[in-house]
């Protein structure tokens, strides 16, 4: 019961527009990249802040991760001619991650590793259904789907990774 | 002139029915185990891609080598606590070898940027 609270806290500023319409291909280029970028972000603030080895490690894989996601998908876009076109959820993204730095920003040592854990956790899982619900059921490239379909177990592997290191942490309970 | 070119096109139609035969058949198959005639070590490939190794698992004998190779959009690893081996990081591109020594035996290994990434190697004896 508290944990799904805890869970759900964070959720909340990252939610996705529920009811957009299905983005084109050059909307799901801006929100893709707006995703890996948020999260990139967030790395480079805890990277250097993270108190934790295992929480430092985490935020350095993701600025890795994230950033060979988005080459790729530059390099995609690039190819096909496509510009990617801001949208509301790219920009809901963007919204989403001022937000959470804004939030890390005021927090320090253990308080700060157990916020940033946790909303990578939730941030992953957002993105997931994203993925699952709209991204990949609306890409109309077939190499964009491609590119999609292959980044998604990273997203999977993130969470896992996220959610090992909360209850490594004992989460946000204390 | 026609029937000896007609000729070579059959000729031609039978070597590839008979090469098609070996290659369709399990690899293992066609390999002699042991003796004096044991065959060479074999090179096998695992592709790393949508955070996974693929194959996951892979069938190899003492003495064989293995490449990993990372066609996937960042680094990966390949890592055995058990068996003794890690390539460190593989960049995008790029490849990583080992040659199998020591006891047949099943070693599993992971990649230790992604929990989720894991492989067996079953090791069989020496050709």
């Amino acid at each position: 019961m508290l944990r799904t609270f805890i869970v759900l806290a964070p959720l909340a500023l990252v939610a996705l527009p529920a009811r957009a319409q299905a983005p084109d291909d050059a909307q799901i280029a801006a929100i893709v990249v707006a995703a890996n970028q948020v999260d990139i972000d967030a790395g480079r603030l805890a990277s250097a802040r993270a108190t934790n080895p295992d929480v430092k490690a985490f935020a350095e894989r993701m600025i890795t991760d994230h950033a060979g996601v988005n080459d790729a998908a530059a390099e995609l876009v690039a190819r096909l001619g496509v510009t990617p076109a801001p949208n509301e959820t790219s920009r809901s993204l963007e919204d989403g991650g001022r937000r959470n730095l804004a939030r890390l920003k005021a927090l320090e040592g253990r308080a700060f590793d157990d916020a940033y854990i946790a909303h990578e956790a939730a941030y992953h899982q957002q993105v997931l259904e994203a993925l699952d619900s709209t991204l990949i059921p609306s890409a109309s490239n077939g190499e964009l789907r491609a590119l999609l379909v292959k980044v998604r177990p990273a997203f999977v592997a993130h969470l896992e990774h996220a959610r090992a290191l909360q209850a490594k942490l004992g989460g946000q309970s204390r | 002139m026609t029937t000896p070119a007609r000729m070579a096109g059959v000729g031609l139609g039978l070597f590839a029915l008979v090469a098609l035969v070996p290659a369709a058949m399990p690899a293992e198959a066609v390999r002699p185990v042991g003796g004096e005639h044991a065959a060479a070590p074999a090179v096998h490939t695992v592709v790393i891609e949508a955070t996974s190794f693929r194959p996951a698992t892979l069938r190899v004998r003492v003495g064989d080598t293995i490449v990993w190779r990372n066609d996937d959009m960042f680094p990966h690893t390949a890592t055995s606590g058990e068996a003794g081996f890690d390539s460190g990081a593989i960049a995008p591109g790029d490849s990583w070898r080992l040659t199998i020594a020591g006891e047949a035996g099943a070693r599993t290994y992971v990649c230790t940027y992604h929990p989720t990434m894991m492989g067996v190697l079953e090791v069989l004896a020496a050709r």
